[in-house]
């Protein structure tokens, strides 16, 4: 018998893969952390919103930025906000 | 006098030190941290590592395998639950340890004899690779055909036991490597007609599905179980708690190397089978077994990091991965352009002397972490596992994507989990897939080889393999290891112990 719960998120994955090019990584990834925390966590939407936030901005700066790994960009203006954080760093280095 | 300053390389160079370093850093949190593992962190590193240069990549995942293999044993002791398959053993003695008080002291004691292990499987690496490679420029084609088989038999059967399971493991991991165009006549092989498989299926999208997404789907099972506070004081051990245990030390740490060094077989069985020896070479055990005894700490935490110096062994000189961390090595320097084995050992030794290089220096951080950080390590454990698995997840989707940038990587990526999931859901090892998917192309190759060799002549073939020692003993040996699991085998050891006794 297969668990529900394994059900739901290997759903929600495919969900994931197949509007992650429509949408763009950051759109998709932010509303599949923030429902699957509140789903697997059974606490509220303020600590599901913090927790799923706060952990794609650190992914998307260490895969983007560091290892400057390429994500679909979607509906996301990603190429200038990727410019315009590199203009800050190399201005705060200059 | 190369050999040593490509040995250097890593200390001279900061940015290779400091990659060693954060891989040895991070591989003992991702070991500790239950629900993650070294083979998922690598697998899933390849794809965000591979626009680097080769050293940088290597040494990082280097540094986490070496970090990762010894961080298991921490949640072993604190939580009784390991935090990687390889830190099964450390569970049985160092979680009464905890339970005594004795945590401090049971880490100490492991972070030191893990060291000690380690070291002494380099040591070993360094010395029989170079030999081993010598051997290996005289294997025929038939020889590695047989090699590969061999390795996808030994893991299959030793890892679960079912030896029909691990088959079908090892032959699935081989028909997935096996999709595509065939290296030799471009023939298209198993892609049904369909434009998309002509390019055949990433195995970094198997291995990402595989250890990935399909290991975070099982622990969604124990999403809710709870973090246990341990409270811990001194950790570094004494100088006599390490003399006394030195000799049953160096006994397991051979163990741990020669079962790395065998095709397929990994840190989890060697740090079981050391636990073994140590129980029946053990007189007086400071405590009696399982209820704390510190030398069943020793034995497999010793065998453990040893193997990982074993498995490079026959990955750096045939190209056969030791285990699966290796096997997904293996795969990263194929990306890079390298392609392990004896020719690999001749052309270019530096990249050998390089990685045993990082392994010591990944061996030294990992005492420097293991000795000190424990407070940050106990609030990183308690990270609650309804984040910790979204944001698995999360990784495994946008490492497959990476690749190739491709969404159909995904879907692979994703299809391969679901199957995966299912395969552990019933009891079906995943390693000899990976294996498989792995050696299918040196298999592939080598049979092509060996059988063109021979003027496509079956018969040439098997009266080869019968003259040369080498090819026979190894075909003994493939045959050996499907009639240990038939009830013949069963029958001729007690026909032959009945003869004893009857002679006796």
């Amino acid at each position: 018998m297969l668990p529900g719960v394994v059900v739901v998120m290997a759903a929600a994955l495919v969900a994931f893969g197949m509007v992650l090019v429509p949408l763009g990584f950051v759109p998709a990834a932010a509303i599949f952390l923030v429902l699957s925390i509140r789903f697997l966590s059974g606490r509220g939407w303020g600590f599901a919103l913090a927790v799923g936030a706060g952990s794609l901005v650190a992914i998307w700066l260490v895969f983007r930025i560091v290892f400057t790994v390429l994500l679909p960009a979607g509906i996301l203006p990603e190429a200038e906000l990727v410019q315009a954080l590199r203009d800050l760093f190399a201005g705060g280095t200059r | 006098m190369d050999a040593l300053l490509a040995f250097l390389t890593v200390f001279t160079h900061p940015e290779l030190l400091l990659m060693v370093g954060l891989g040895t850093f991070a591989g003992v949190y991702v070991g500790a941290i239950p629900g993650l593992s070294v083979t998922m962190a690598v697998s899933i590193l390849i794809s965000f590592t591979f626009s680097w240069e080769v050293l940088p990549a290597i040494s990082l995942m280097i540094g986490i395998y070496m970090g990762g293999v010894y961080g298991g044993s921490r949640t072993a002791i604190l939580l009784n639950i390991p935090g990687a398959p390889s830190a099964i053993a450390t569970a049985l003695d160092g979680y009464p340890m905890a339970q005594r008080g004795e945590a401090g002291q049971a880490i100490g004691v492991t972070t030191v004899m893990s060291f000690l292990g380690g070291l002494l499987g380099i040591a070993v690496l360094a010395m029989a690779a170079p030999v081993v490679s010598d051997f290996a420029l005289t294997f025929q084609p038939r020889d590695y055909m047989l090699l590969a088989v061999l390795g996808i038999l030994l893991v299959g059967s030793l890892s679960t036991g079912s030896l029909v399971k691990g088959i079908f493991s090892g032959a699935l991991g081989l028909a997935v490597g096996s999709v595509g165009l065939d290296p030799l006549t471009f023939t298209e092989r198993f892609t049904f007609g369909v434009p998309l498989l002509q390019g055949g299926i990433s195995f970094i999208a198997v291995m990402i599905g595989m250890f990935g997404v399909s290991e975070a789907l099982i622990q969604l099972q124990h999403v809710n179980s709870a973090a246990v506070r341990q409270k811990i004081d001194r950790i570094v051990p004494s100088w006599g708690t390490v003399k006394k245990h030195l000799p049953l030390s160096m006994q397991t740490s051979f163990i741990g190397v020669i079962i790395g060094a065998l095709p397929g077989t990994g840190g989890d069985i060697a740090a079981l089978m050391a636990y073994d020896h140590a129980k029946r070479v053990t007189k007086k055990p400071s405590r009696p077994f399982g209820k704390g005894a510190i030398e069943g700490l020793v034995a497999p935490e010793t065998a453990n990091n040893a193997a990982v110096g074993g498995a490079f062994i026959p990955m750096m000189t045939l190209g056969i991965p030791g285990d699966a961390v290796t096997a997904i090595m293996i795969g990263a320097l194929f990306i890079h352009g390298l392609n392990p084995g004896p020719m690999l050992m001749v052309t270019q030794p530096d990249m050998f002397w390089v990685i045993v290089g990082a392994l010591v220096t990944a061996n030294c951080f990992m005492l420097l972490f293991g000795l000190t950080g424990i407070r940050l390590f106990t609030k990183l454990v308690e990270m609650p596992r309804a984040v910790l698995i979204p944001l698995i997840m999360l990784l495994s989707i946008v490492g497959a994507y990476a690749v190739n940038n491709s969404v159909t990587d995904v879907y692979w990526m994703l299809g391969f989990g679901v199957f995966g999931y299912f395969m552990r859901h019933y009891g079906y090892p995943l390693g000899p897939v990976i294996l498989g998917v792995i050696l299918s192309r040196l298999l592939d190759d080598n049979w092509r080889r060996a059988i063109i060799s021979e003027r496509e002549d079956l018969g040439a073939f098997f009266h080869g393999i019968v003259t040369s020692p080498l090819s026979l003993a190894l075909s003994a040996a493939v045959v050996l290891i499907f009639l240990s699991q038939t009830p013949l085998w069963r029958m001729a050891k007690e026909k032959l112990v009945h003869r004893r006794t009857a002679a006796s």
